[in-house]
This record gives C-alpha cells, sequence and structure tokens, in this order.
C-alpha cells in the first residue's frame, strides 16, 4: 500500500534548484535510503516532507492526502536530526516526553510509555540528566526514543549517525536495524554513507542534482545500476572509456585501446558507440599466473598496500590504473611490486554505460 | 660513567613535577588590574570612608571619624526612602519594558536578510549615537502640554485639557527605554543567534505550533542573553541621572539627584557618599536575587553551556 508519494516536486533556493521534480513513492511500512553526494538535495527533500518547506511545484500526498500548507505540527511525523536537537534546557525524560505533553495524554499513560521508549533505547537510568551530561550516542538514542514516543505515522533521519565516530556508527546502525523491526514503521533515511544506506533500507533512491536517479533494493541499485552515475557513485569502481568493437545481443565487447574486454549486458549497444566499462575493486582478480576468466589481462604491479583485512593493489595495465581490493586470507606469498601479474575478471561484472 | 647516567634516570623518573607559577596572564591582565585599581577600587574606599564620617556643613570640619548618622539619616526618612522605591521601580519597569519591546525586535533581525539586518542594527544602536540631552529634548517635545500626545488624544477627542504627561515616571521610564533598549536587543539577539535551529524544528515536528515552540524553547533558550541585556539595564537605570533629570525634574526625584545634590549643592559629602553605597548595596543586591532566580534549576542546561 502506497503510503508517501512525492509527484514531480521541486525546490527553488534563489536562483538554485534544489530539487528538480522528483518523484518518488514509498510503501506502507517500507524503509527508504536517500543516498546522493553532497549538495544533491537529500536534506531539502526531507525538509519538503517534514512542512518546514514549501514546494514550489508538484505535490507531496501522505496517506493520501495532499499535505501543501499543512504546518509540520499537523503532519505526525517523527524526525531525528544529524545534530540531534535535544532541548539543552530539559531533562532527558522531559525531552522525550515532550511530543506526548502536547498530546495532552494523560500523565500515568505518559510515564508508562516514557519509560518503555527509555527502555527501548537503553536509557533506563538516565531520565534525570542533562542532554550535555550525555555522550554523543547517548544523545541520538534520546532523540530517537523521542520521535518513537509520539507513535508517529512516518520517521525521518536526517544523516543520523554522521555525528558518531565509526564504531559507535556501527552499534547504532544495528540498534536501528532493531528497532525498525520492532515498530514497523514508514521511514525515510538521507545519508551519504552508502553502507548505511544499504544496511538500513528496503530500497535506496540513489539521487543526484535533485532527480531520482534510480530506485531499488540495495542489491538491485549496486548490481544492476541504470546509469551511468549510479555506477560510478556506488562502491568503488574502475572506469576505463573505450569503443564497442562488436555488439551481439547481450554479449558486447569494448577497445579500450588495445585492450578488448568481454561484458554482458541487457541493454543494447552497436559497434563504434562510446562507453565506459565500470569494474568494482572488490570484482578484479589478480595473480602472477593466468587466471581463466573471460577477461584476463597482463599487467605491472604498482603497489599493493597492505590494509590488514583486505591488501589493495595498484595495477598499471596499458594507459589504465586499476585498483583492486582483495581479502586477505593470509594464505599466499605476497606479489613483489614492479612484477608482471595477471589481472581477470568476469565478462557479467563489467557494467556498460553508454557515453552521449 | 654507566652508573651516573642510570641515577640521572632514576632521579628523573622519580622527580615529583613541580608546579610552576605562571605569570603569563597576570602580565597581560596588569595594566586593566591597575587601571582597575586607581580608578575604581581606590575611589570606592574613599567612599566607604567619607560616608561614615559627619562634619559640620557649614565649616567642613570633621565632627566624627567613624559613625553610622548618614546611613541611619538616610534609612529613617520616608521621604528618602520614597525616592529610593521610586528608582528602584523605574529601574525595574525600565528593564521589563525594555525586555518586551527587545523580543519581537531580536526575533525579527534573526529571520532579516545581510542588508535589512545591518540597516536594523544601525537603527537600534541609533540612541547610543545621538546625545542623550537631544533625546530628552525630543521626548520633552513629545510629552509637553501642547506636544505630540496631547495633540493626538485632542484630536481623537479623549481629552479636553491637556494631561499633564510631562516630568512624570512615564516620560522618565519613556526615555530611559529608548536609550538602554540597545542593550537588550542586542543581547537577546546574540542569545537567539546561538539556539540550533534544529531544536526548533524538532519541537515543530513533535507537534508544538510555532507560539508554544516559542514559549518551551525559543523563550528559554534565551534566557541568558535577556538576563544578561536587563542586569545591565537595570544597573545603569538605577544611577542614571541626565534622562530623570530632563524627564522628570523636581517631580520625579531620583537617588542619583541626591547624591548630585548632596555632593554639588549642599557640600555634605559624608551624607552623600552614604546615599551612593546605599544605592550600590540595594542595587547589587537586586541584581544578585535576581541572577539566582533566573538560574535556578530550570534552566540548568541553558547556563551550563
Ligand atoms: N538555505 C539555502 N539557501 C540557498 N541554497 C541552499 C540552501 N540550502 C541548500 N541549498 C542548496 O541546495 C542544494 C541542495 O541542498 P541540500 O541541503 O538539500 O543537500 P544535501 O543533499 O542534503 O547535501 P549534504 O549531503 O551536504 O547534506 C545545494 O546545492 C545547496 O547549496
Ligand atoms: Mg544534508
Amino acid at each position: 500500500m502506497e503510503h508517501v508519494r512525492l509527484h514531480e516536486v521541486s525546490k527553488f533556493y534563489g536562483q538554485v534548484l534544489a530539487v528538480d521534480r522528483l518523484s518518488l513513492s514509498i510503501n506502507q511500512g517500507e524503509s527508504v535510503a536517500l543516498l546522493g553526494p553532497s549538495g544533491c538535495g537529500k536534506t531539502t527533500t526531507l525538509n519538503l516532507l517534514a512542512g518546514f518547506l514549501q514546494p514550489d511545484g508538484g505535490t507531496i500526498r501522505i496517506a493520501d492526502r495532499d499535505v501543501a500548507g499543512l504546518p509540520p505540527n499537523k503532519r505526525n511525523l517523527g524526525m531525528v536530526f544529524q545534530s540531534y536537537a535535544l532541548f539543552p534546557h530539559m531533562t532527558v525524560a522531559e525531552n522525550v516526553a515532550f511530543g506526548l505533553k502536547l498530546r495532552r495524554v494523560e500523565s500515568a499513560e505518559r510515564e508508562r510509555r516514557l519509560k518503555e521508549a527509555l527502555d527501548m533505547v537503553r536509557l533506563g537510568g538516565f531520565a534525570d540528566r542533562f542532554p550535555r551530561q550525555l555522550s554523543g550516542g547517548q544523545q541520538q538514542r534520546v532523540a530517537l526514543a523521542r520521535a518513537i514516543i509520539v507513535q508517529p505515522d512516518i520517521m525521518l533521519y536526517d544523516e543520523p549517525l554522521s555525528n558518531l565516530d565509526a564504531k559507535l556508527r556501527e552499534e547504532m546502525r544495528s540498534e536501528l536495524l532493531d528497532i525498525q523491526d520492532r515498530i514497523r514503521i514508514t521511514s525515510i533515511y538521507v545519508t551519504h554513507d552508502q553502507e548505511e544506506a544499504l544496511a538500513l533500507a528496503d530500497r535506496v533512491a540513489v539521487m543526484s542534482n535533485g532527480c531520482v536517479e534510480q530506485i531499488g533494493t540495495p542489491d538491485e541499485v549496486y548490481e544492476k545500476p541504470a546509469t551511468g552515475f549510479v555506477a560510478k557513485f556506488l562502491g568503488e569502481s574502475n572506469v576505463l572509456p573505450g569503443t564497442v568493437a562488436r555488439a551481439d545481443g547481450t554479449s558486447v565487447v569494448v577497445d579500450l585501446g588495445g585492450h578488448s574486454v568481454h561484458c554482458q549486458t541487457s541493454e543494447r549497444f552497436s559497434a563504434g558507440d562510446r562507453v565506459e566499462v565500470v569494474v568494482r575493486t572488490e570484482r578484479l582478480a589478480v595473480s602472477p599466473e593466468r587466471l581463466s576468466t573471460d577477461n584476463c589481462f597482463k599487467a605491472r604491479l604498482h603497489h599493493a598496500i597492505y590494509l590488514g583485512g583486505t591488501i589493495r593493489y595498484l595495477v598499471q595495465l596499458g594507459d589504465h590504473r586499476l585498483i583492486m581490493v582483495e581479502k586477505n586470507r593470509g594464505d599466499r606469498a605476497a606479489l613483489s611490486e614492479g612484477s608482471e601479474v595477471y589481472v581477470g575478471w568476469p565478462a557479467k561484472d563489467s557494467l556498460l554505460v553508454k557515453l552521449p | 660513567m654507566s652508573a651516573m647516567t642510570a641515577e640521572a634516570a632514576v632521579a628523573a623518573v622519580s622527580a615529583v613535577p613541580q608546579r610552576r607559577v605562571n605569570w603569563t596572564p597576570w602580565i597581560i591582565l596588569a595594566p586593566a588590574l591597575v587601571f582597575f585599581l586607581i580608578f575604581y577600587v581606590v575611589p570606592l574606599a574613599i567612599l566607604l570612608a567619607n560616608s561614615v564620617q559627619r562634619w559640620d556643613t557649614y565649616t567642613y570640619k570633621v565632627l566624627d571619624y567613624a559613625t553610622l548618622h548618614q546611613y541611619v539619616r538616610y534609612l529613617l526618612d520616608p521621604y528618602y526612602l520614597e525616592v529610593l522605591v521610586r528608582t528602584v521601580r523605574i529601574a525595574a519597569l525600565t528593564t521589563l519594558y525594555s525586555v518586551i519591546a527587545a523580543y519581537p525586535v531580536a526575533i525579527y533581525l534573526t529571520k532579516a536578510g545581510p542588508t535589512e539586518r545591518s540597516i536594523l542594527t544601525l537603527i537600534i544602536i541609533s540612541p547610543l549615537l545621538v546625545s542623550v540631552v537631544i533625546l530628552c529634548f525630543g521626548w520633552m517635545v513629545v510629552f509637553a502640554p501642547a506636544g505630540l500626545i496631547n495633540w493626538a488624544l485632542k484630536m481623537v477627542g479623549i481629552v479636553d485639557a491637556p494631561l499633564k504627561l510631562k516630568f512624570s515616571e512615564a516620560s522618565v521610564i519613556s526615555g530611559l527605554v529608548h536609550v538602554y533598549f540597545p542593550f537588550v536587543a542586542l543581547s537577546i539577539y546574540n542569545s537567539l543567534q546561538n539556539i540550533d535551529p534544529a531544536t526548533v524544528r524538532a519541537a515543530r515536528i513533535l507537534g508544538a505550533g510555532p507560539i508554544r515552540t516559542f514559549w518551551s524553547i525559543t523563550l528559554p533558550l534565551s534566557i541568558p542573553g535577556a538576563l544578561a541585556g536587563s542586569l545591565i539595564v537595570f544597573a545603569l537605570s538605577t544611577s542614571s541621572f541626565v534622562v530623570p533629570m530632563f524627564l522628570g525634574g523636581a517631580w520625579v526625584k531620583v537617588v542619583a539627584y541626591h547624591i548630585w545634590e548632596q555632593n554639588m549643592a549642599t557640600i555634605d559629602w559624608p551624607f552623600g557618599a552614604a546615599i551612593a553605597v546605599i544605592l550600590l548595596v540595594v542595587t547589587a543586591t537586586i541584581m544578585l536575587a535576581y541572577n539566582r532566580l533566573m538560574e535556578r534549576r530550570l534552566f540548568t542546561g541553558v547556563f551550563a553551556r
């Protein structure tokens, strides 16, 4: 069942078009991540949904109702801010109960729900503290409890984890997933952290320049990017420009200037098309011996960077510098820098992007 | 040789770190401290010493060096006490009206664009750019029997004979609010600027309308600015002299007037000094109590930032 619908929504800041005829549909109970580079209009979209901004064009419908002109306080939404935005002059309990007070929930019920919410974010003993007496992670959990306690129709998250350090971010992420499983509420995450988007969302909407480039499940957008932007934005990729030499249905051969690369695609290409071959760094293999993959080339190893869990190889293939990342299984002798190696990858891992 | 180094190493490890006195802050503070000492502490000491004397107002011969005579004389006189109460009342009302007038202006200022903000700031501080005497003449024209207000009241037919507005407490307060308002407005503005806009948004999305958001979030979070501004205005108002002289004259006497009178006209310096000390103590006490009240638990989170 459709819960939220943005139809051709646009927003200008003066002359700057921050959101450009954006359309997006979100189902009841679904969590969708808006993912995109800085300045692509994610926060603006969220603020349009929240009602802090009014669109200059298009319509926003929540539960099949046009919300144009409806102020934020009448939308029954929950929101978690990047800066936590706790009320510094109120205790944790006062912060969390704020929304219930506004809804005139009577005090016994309020106490019960307050306790429940604080327990849910594991802050039972912190009710009487002030926000400044809490760590960043604890503050963010208070913010979460404060938003959830009012049982909003939709939860909005604006970069909820970006102010936390890497380890805490990981922790909060699984905690968010837990809570999401428990309350099953329509959620929209704004983030520029791909892992966060892929981990938290049922569907990911990849944005650029105020538009949604592609929306799909995490593995759809990662494995079958619809546009060159999505292919290059997600994951870490090698981008190799070339020309189509032969196209035979789903199987295409691209000439990179000396090297012929086999690719598999569902799109139609014809000989002479200028294209980019996009290969994810973790899909490449490197070896001192010849590899039995669709594509295998002799190359020179430039650097092998030891990163503990992984090893990064920089390989020179003709004019191209390839990056590949390999799991460090500790079961093979280090390749020596400057030596001849073979690099290879299967045809299905060569994503093709047509250039204009 | 090697034994020596080993010994030295042990000594280095076991040496208790010496707490060294850091003179730098004192050197930096020195000019201000010296100035403060010469022009504030010393005169205040002289004032205190003066206030416990008694002298003959014809011969200026000191009759007594340590007496509470002057204090008793002031505090047991209903006339002087009335003036003291009036001074505090005028200062308190000036503070209250300044804060009330300053809030909308300060809020508007936070929402204004850069150009509008510079122009507005200039307008707000304009009373400080003009001599207080000039401002007072302006208000005299407004409050005069044939002045602006009386003229307007007569035009709409509310009064027949002009009201006696000039030389009233109202006119003194108007003048004081006009002169001291910039301190509160800018101080509140500064406080409002420091509020994270996301907290306001958080309140809105939790279901608070604009008015509720102002009362629950914006107002309490801007209390430090309002407090700082109102303390300045209160202190300046209790000791103001020029504005009450021009706009209140002999009808609205304030403590500062009596201090001036005793020192410059009657030449009873000990009594003048005692009045000054009384005003200082009363003002300081009220300010401290007010500060305490405002910083109580309710605002712990705001003030401890
Ligand atoms: N108040 C504003 N006034 C003018 N331009 C703005 C304003 N807010 C955002 N913009 C512009 O609108 C565009 C989209 O901004 P937005 O904040 O939505 O980006 P974002 O995707 O959230 O980026 P980030 O990941 O950096 O937070 C940007 O080009 C930005 O410069
Ligand atoms: Mg943003």
